[in-house]
């Protein structure tokens, strides 16, 4: 599959298909694993709503469009390159891992936050069968700023000088920011219409629910544990 | 008298200036840096990048390695020590990049593409890089 990639990235003289090319690149790399899998969890929770799923999927790869594209726009802009990229490669795989395990933490209810402005999101987290935009957009958006080597070297290294050259470049972060959300998309796409369409199954799933919050919290609690095992304990 | 001397003064300094200038800048064309930059944590893709530059050297320039043509460096891109380079060169974690004087390649897209499933055609652009 990579090298099937690679090869029609290394012949693409279409600026689209190469961006496109390097999210899918990003999308099956070794580092993007992980996220992907906490993101279908946290998307398949919902599994009783058969339409939302796919559409969480959808907006899921949204809030990565938005941040992949936040990002070029402030380079495009003037933001100094070699900080910023220096920045999330050096923080952004570290802060992950935290903020799974804090977010993990919410959902079993454990942490209660009381902060102003942030109370409203951590009862939206707690809040069981509410299905909210905001959330699958965020995590969107945070999992895309998570950039490990592989990804930064895409991204930065290869989609930023193609696309803050012009300002029809910056179409190009959507086609990479989509690239990148397909794994989610096509797992949401057969749990929506294809696990849910077999009734028997989709009746237990939907009887087990309630600890399906749990078990994603759970994920989530792990994820992060890995993540910060690799990142601190076992560098 | 005094102004006469002090011009020629000025005279010597500043050619002796010019010429120490000119002999400690200027690059060393006949040898070949190679540096590879990591984060302290390595991704795989990270040390396979290492791993092929390393078998390059040792299967293709054993020979300019040994006389010091060819030198390969190792250094760690969020070490305080080594700030002054990574901002130089521009890099912002792992890096793959070969100076020779004035001209400088980088390699580090190519390695992250090639170096795990097709690491052969990281090594060619390595060669490459290196007889040119």
């Amino acid at each position: 599959m990579e090298t099937f990639l690679t090869s029609l990235y290394e012949n693409s003289g279409i600026p689209l298909l190469s961006a496109f090319i390097l999210g899918l690149l990003t999308a099956i790399g070794p580092c993007s694993m992980a996220t992907n899998i906490t993101a279908i969890g946290f998307i398949s929770k919902d599994i009783g709503q058969k339409k939302q799923v796919f559409f969480s999927g959808v907006v899921y790869t949204l809030g990565r469009a938005a941040s992949y594209w936040l990002l070029a726009f402030i380079l495009f802009i003037g933001a100094d390159q070699f900080s910023l990229s220096y920045f999330f490669q050096s923080y952004g795989e570290k802060i992950v891992g935290p903020l799974l395990i804090l977010i993990g933490l919410i959902m079993l209810g454990v942490i209660k936050i009381n902060f102003p402005g942030l109370t409203k999101f951590s009862k939206r987290l707690e809040e069981k069968n509410k299905w909210n935009f905001w959330n699958v957009f965020l995590l969107g958006m945070v999992f895309a700023l998570a950039f490990c080597p592989y990804s930064g070297a895409f991204y930065f290294g290869m989609l930023i000088p193609m696309s803050i050259g012009s300002v029809q470049g910056l179409v190009l972060p959507l086609a990479f920011a989509f690239a990148t959300g397909i794994p989610v998309l096509i797992i949401a796409w057969l749990l929506a219409y294809t696990i849910s369409g077999v009734s028997s199954f989709y009746n237990v799933l939907k009887s087990v629910e309630i600890w399906m919050r749990r078990v994603i919290a759970v994920l989530f609690i792990g994820v992060g544990i890995y993540y910060i095992l690799v990142m601190f304990v076992l560098p | 008298m005094k102004t006469v001397l002090f011009i020629m003064l000025a005279l010597f300094v500043s050619v002796s200036a010019q010429t120490y200038g000119a002999t400690t800048q200027k690059p060393d064309s006949a040898k070949k840096e190679i540096l590879y930059f990591h984060n302290t944590r390595r991704c795989a893709t990270c040390k396979a990048i290492e791993a092929e530059t390393k078998k390059v050297l040792d299967e293709n320039f054993s020979n300019e390695v040994k006389n010091g043509k060819i030198v390969f460096s190792e250094y760690n891109a969020e070490d305080k020590s080594n700030k002054e380079l990574v901002k130089e060169l521009g890099v912002t974690g792992t890096a793959l990049i070969i100076v020779e004087g004035d001209k400088k390649t980088d390699l580090t897209s190519k390695g992250f593409m090639y170096a795990v499933k097709q690491p052969e055609k990281l090594r060619k652009a390595i060669i490459k890089a290196l007889e040119e």
